[in-house]
Order: structure tokens, then sequence, then C-alpha cells
């Protein structure tokens, strides 16, 4: 992986798991991969990343930053997890979205990672984040409604000249009725690099305001953030050593 | 194409009029096809169609009520992936016209 990268989360439809998935990936970056990590809260209209995480009614937050000319470094929050946050502010607040580039630049080179929450919204909040990012995940879910918004998305990152690391399908059930990993890589034209499953489990460590992947580290769900955040700084899973040492019991040259 | 002539004088162009012959088709020339030391069916699906898997399942099962019933359920996974496929194309229409 290349130092210092920036991701957008992106999808345009509310409601997919942008923030979650944001949310957990920034937890397991640090947790599972001692990475430096940065959490940005761009979706402006509802900015709800805080709300995943315990920061309620922050002083200083992006909005200020985009607004005021508010020093950035003011609006990083450091959570007990180990990555940095800057939230978003609830209440209306008019902004600039489009310097959020040149206000996140200063950043790059202090963390390893930074994830950018977007907004599901097409217009210049979106825009802002996709110029923003070096690469995007676009997060959707395996039913014909968010497949629309989901091509849709790519559709304005390639006009936009983004580059799309490629899709995160989010709660999946993993049953007959829903659209497969091929159906939507055809439709879509883009790869899947993971597939999340669906889990009550991310509700309750919601409800705690924290990630899954820290609540309940074992779960299906859990492993699967895991796996991405591995994807996504280019690292490989390990194989299981108990399965190299039996192949060395086994081998002719052992005996 | 690889008509199926049925030793009835039916002709068999496709699941559909399997399925259809299945049904109809009397014991007598049922049991000509189907028996223990062969069955034509499944060898046709594998032939014609390419069809590991509804091959080995009318091979299995030489009832022809379950015979029935696996290729109802290829054609209804047949018309189920069309209509998805249909579904698909019409949204990636709709996004890329405008």
């Amino acid at each position: 992986m290349d130092n210092h990268q920036i991701f957008g989360i992106v999808a345009l439809k509310g409601g997919v798991g942008k923030t979650t998935l944001v949310s957990n990936l920034g937890a397991s970056l640090v947790r599972d991969f001692q990475k430096k990590v940065l959490l940005v809260d761009a979706n402006f209209s509802t900015p709800h990343l805080g709300l995943h995480l315990g920061i309620v009614n922050p002083k200083y937050t992006l909005h200020h930053v985009l607004n005021d000319n508010h020093s950035i470094f003011e609006s990083i929050y450091q959570h007990e997890l180990g990555f940095h946050v800057i939230p978003g502010k609830l209440a209306p607040f008019e902004i600039n979205p489009l310097i959020l580039k040149e206000r996140l630049e200063p950043l790059r080179n202090i963390y390893d990672i930074i994830l950018i929450d977007s907004s599901p919204s097409l217009n210049d909040e979106m825009y802002a984040t996709m110029a923003a990012s070096d690469q995007l995940l676009v997060v959707s879910s395996p039913d014909y409604p968010t497949l629309s918004s989901t091509i849709h998305a790519i559709s304005i990152a390639k006009q936009k000249d983004a580059k799309i690391r490629g899709i995160v399908i989010n709660r999946a059930y993993k049953k007959r009725f829903e659209l497969n990993k091929k159906d939507i890589e055809e439709a879509s034209g883009v790869k899947i690099l993971s597939v999340i499953p669906h889990n009550v489990k991310v509700v309750s460590a919601l409800s705690r305001m924290q990630p899954v992947v820290t609540n309940f580290p074992r779960q299906d769900v859990s492993i699967s953030y895991k796996d991405l955040a591995r994807s996504l700084i280019g690292e490989k899973k390990k194989k299981r050593k108990f399965f190299k040492k039996k192949e060395e019991e086994l081998s002719p040259d052992a005996i | 194409m690889n008509v199926f002539y049925v030793c009835n004088g039916n002709e068999l162009f496709s699941l559909d009029d399997l399925l259809n012959e299945l049904k109809t088709i009397d014991d007598g020339s049922f049991s000509q096809h189907v028996n223990n030391e062969k069955n034509d069916f499944a060898n046709w699906v594998l032939y014609e169609f390419n069809d590991k898997i509804l091959s080995k399942q009318l091979s299995k099962n030489l009832d022809r009520k379950k015979m029935i019933k696996s290729v109802q359920n290829k054609i209804n996974k047949i018309l189920e992936l069309k209509k998805k496929k249909e579904i698909i194309d019409k949204i990636k229409g709709e996004i890329e016209n405008g």
C-alpha cells in the first residue's frame, strides 16, 4: 500500500451503511493493524459519525473548518479506540464543501489512512468527498434499488475522474433472493472488495455507540471488516500455523 | 440442435417440451426411455443443454414426479435469471441514457 491514503466512502442512497463501515474500518485498522487513522464526517447534511462513536455535541467540527476558517487541528478528537475523528455538526450550518480537499491536505502525511464518510446527496457535498479522496469505496446492498444507486454513483465518480477501489456489499443475508456478486459486478463494471454479512450485533454495538469490531470481534461481520481493512492496506491473510505444522509432519522428510 | 424423438412420436426441442412430455407421457412410453438400464431424458439434457446438474438429478430419481419437479425447478430458475437480467439492463439503460 502507498502510505498516507485517503479513502472516500460513498453511496447515493442513505442507510446502506457508509457510516458503520467508516467507524468499523477505522477501529479495525487501529486495533488489528496498528495504523494511524483519521475518520472524517463529510456527510454535511446528516453527520452521524459522532453518534456512532460517542462524540455528542462536539465544540468544533468539520463544519466550523469549512465555514469560518477555523483550524482543522482544533476539530480533531482522539477516540478511546485509538483513532482520531473530525465530527460534523448536527444542527444546520452553512459551509463551503468544495474546500474540503484543501483543508484535509495538511493532515495527509500525519495519518496512514484517512477515511471520509460522505453525503448520499448528489450535489457539492458528495463531489467534495470525491475530489478529496485518492480512492473511493462504493457501499451497496444486494437489492435492485441500491444497485440502481450504485451504478449511478459509479457513473458520477467516473465523470469526475475519481478512482474507484471497489464496491463493498453491506448487510448481505446471503440468500437466494438477493442479487449475487456476479450480478452486481457485471452491472456496475466494478470489482466487489467485500461482502459484509447482516448481523444484529452491529445494531447492538451501535446502541452503545461503539463499532462492532471491538464489541464483538469474533462475529462474522467483524471478521469481514477486518479482512476488508487488511485488503485496503495491501496485506495478505496469513495461513494458520496448525495446517502448516501438519503438512510438515506428513511430509516424507519428516519421518 | 438435437431434437429428442419420443417413442410415442412426439418431438422435444426444449426443457419446456420435456416438462410437458413428462407430465403427459403414458407409463409404457416413459419406461422405454427411463428404466434401470438407461435414462434417455437425462442423457439428452446433458448433451443438448450441457446441464450436468439437472442431468444428474434426472438420473438419480427414476420416479416421474420427482423428474417433473427437477425440470420445473430448473425452468423456474432460468426464468428468474432472465427476469433479473432484464431488470438490471433496464436500470443500466435508464441511468446511462439520463
